[in-house]
């Protein structure tokens, strides 16, 4: 069995009052490919941010890479996309190659300029993206499905053991959406890098996802593979309140 | 004035003190311009007012005042607003912008109080306001060029640090950035920058010196460093320049180190539009 990456322990977490998550416990091991799945609202993102260190659990425990996350220090080993990447100043005066190459800074020291590793790297990663024509481009002034992609080359550029991903294509095109789906599976080739994708769309991504957890109203509501839980509404139509099934075609079972 | 600046000390401080506070006011104030702060700094410089003349007032009565440079105890004052802004942030975490007029009026009601308290001792007035030639001294020009060479050595090593963190809050933090320390640090700095800039200045100008060279720099700079320099450029020339004009024409050197700053921006917005129509018509 692979070592654990993220595990969380009867976690529970309110806004102000109002549970945004009750007594969820997961286990996420190193190279799965995880999709989180659940209405909107079913508090994926503030699970998340749980992961991330960026919201303190009310109740339960979560530990990464085997360690509790206040005793877990290598912060760079961690890369994230949020969902509203379009939150920054748009008239702040960086360029798309300083976005990413902030990608690279919590690997480097004080003082510590960027080496010629650390310019092949951003170079790679907006190649990838296919962003590298604009990187003298201010990040404000590109479309939001293009900014997308760089922030998506930032989370790269680190070479990260774990991809977090919270609906990361939300503005990008088909045409680039593709290109999205492609880089994710060359990295899932190339690297043993763990994802966790939030994501409304299983279908793109079936041939990649190595287990699904589905959140309902904050609740743990399923957290299998693919394929069972494409089966689960069959399995146990009674105990599972939330229908799981409109979430996934048939073709893919 | 090339004699002049030989013959007169107070003249050479003066422009000693202008050429370094040209250099970090826009420098300190592209992070302050970038993170939306630009408010701040003028809350800040109407409690330095209120520091300067508290110890005016003291030195009335206290000998150590008395022989005690009023900017010591502005900055100090200035460094304190600083890091309880933070505090009252956090208090009206719905309206944060309402501690900068809270910060702002206490500032200045108690500047005008002390101000007033200290009648019959000449202050200078105008010299407070709108900043002055002949008041730069040399425990001044110590203090100047020691939180100019703070704020240079800090912005060296946390250059990447402040830029992310002021860039992406969030991403930064998940990078595990000490942001809160950060944060302390760059209000500390902005605080100690603002109080030393208001002798050449003055309080009401202030924040126009720190913010107004980045806004030019804004309208034409793609990348950071980019912004950093032009608005650099831009502080020098409305800083030395203003100096120049004040002593020849005998008027407050804030007013015209702002007039030629605001005179920048109008320039650079001018150009902006020449281009662009330019460009439409090819
Ligand atoms: N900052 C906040 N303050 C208060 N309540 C919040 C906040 N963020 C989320 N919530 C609440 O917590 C619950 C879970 O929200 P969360 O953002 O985790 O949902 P989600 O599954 O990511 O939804 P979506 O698909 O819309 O992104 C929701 O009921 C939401 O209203
Ligand atoms: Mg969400």
């Amino acid at each position: 069995m692979m070592s654990s990456v993220v595990k969380l322990n009867d976690v529970s977490y309110s806004y102000d009052g109002t549970a945004a998550l009750t007594d969820v416990s997961i286990d996420i091991r190193r190279g799965e490919f995880v999709a989180i799945v659940g209405d909107n609202g079913s508090g994926k993102s503030t699970m998340t941010r749980l992961i991330l260190g960026l919201l303190k659990p009310k109740h339960g425990t979560v530990e990464l890479f085997g360690k509790p996350i206040s005793q877990f220090k290598d912060k760079s080993r961690i890369s994230y996309v949020s969902q509203k990447a379009a939150s920054f100043n748009s008239g702040f005066p960086v360029t798309v190659e300083e976005v990413v190459a902030m990608g690279r800074y919590g690997r480097l020291g004080l003082f510590k300029r960027l080496k010629t590793e650390d310019r092949s790297a951003i170079r790679r990663a907006l190649e990838t993206v296919n962003m590298w024509d604009f990187r003298h481009r201010k990040i404000g002034d590109l479309s939001g499905g293009q900014q997308q992609r760089v922030f998506i080359a930032r989370a790269m550029v680190n070479q990260p053991d774990l991809l977090i991903l919270d609906e990361p294509t939300v503005g990008v095109d088909q045409k680039h959406l593709k290109d999205f789906y492609d880089v994710l599976h060359l990295l899932r080739e190339q690297t043993s890098c763990t994802f966790i994708l939030v994501t409304h769309d299983l279908n793109v991504v079936t041939n990649l996802v190595t287990k699904v957890i589905h959140l309902d109203r904050g609740s743990l509501a399923c957290d299998c593979g693919l394929k069972e839980y494409s089966e689960i509404d069959q399995l146990a139509p009674s105990i599972r309140p939330y229908p799981v099934k409109v979430l996934i075609h048939e073709e893919t079972t | 004035m090339i004699v002049d600046l030989w013959n007169y000390s107070f003249l050479r401080y003066a422009f000693i003190a202008a050429i370094v506070i040209g250099f970090t006011a826009p420098l300190i104030g592209s992070f302050v311009v970038v993170r939306r702060m630009s408010l701040i700094a003028d809350a800040l410089s109407h409690v330095t007012l209120a520091g300067i003349s508290f110890s005016l007032f003291l030195g009335q009565y206290v000998a150590l005042f008395a022989d005690l440079n009023p900017l010591y105890m502005g900055t100090f004052i200035s460094v304190l607003a600083a890091l309880s802004l933070n505090w009252l942030r956090g208090k009206y975490i719905h309206f944060q912008e309402l501690s900068i007029p809270i910060m702002m009026s206490a500032g200045m009601g108690l500047s005008a109080i002390f101000i007033s308290l200290s009648r019959g001792f000449s202050i200078d007035l105008s010299s407070l306001l709108f900043g002055s030639i002949s008041a730069v001294s040399q425990s001044d020009i110590m203090l100047i060029v020691g939180v100019a060479l703070v704020t240079v050595i800090v912005i060296l090593i946390f250059y990447k640090q402040l830029l992310f963190l002021s860039f992406d809050e969030e991403q930064a933090k998940v990078s595990g950035l000490p942001s809160t320390m950060l944060h302390i640090l760059f209000m500390f700095i902005v605080s100690l920058v603002i109080a030393v800039s208001m002798r050449i200045v003055g309080t009401l100008l202030v924040s126009s010196l720190i913010t107004l060279p980045v806004a030019a720099a804004l309208r034409f700079t793609s990348s950071f460093k980019q912004t950093i320099l032009w608005a650099v450029i831009f502080g020098e020339v409305a800083t030395i320049g203003g100096l120049l004009f004040a002593y020849e024409l005998d008027v407050a050197p804030g007013g015209v180190i702002v007039l030629i700053a605001v005179g920048i921006l109008a320039t650079v917005m001018t150009f902006e539009r020449m281009i662009s129509f330019r460009k439409k018509e090819v």
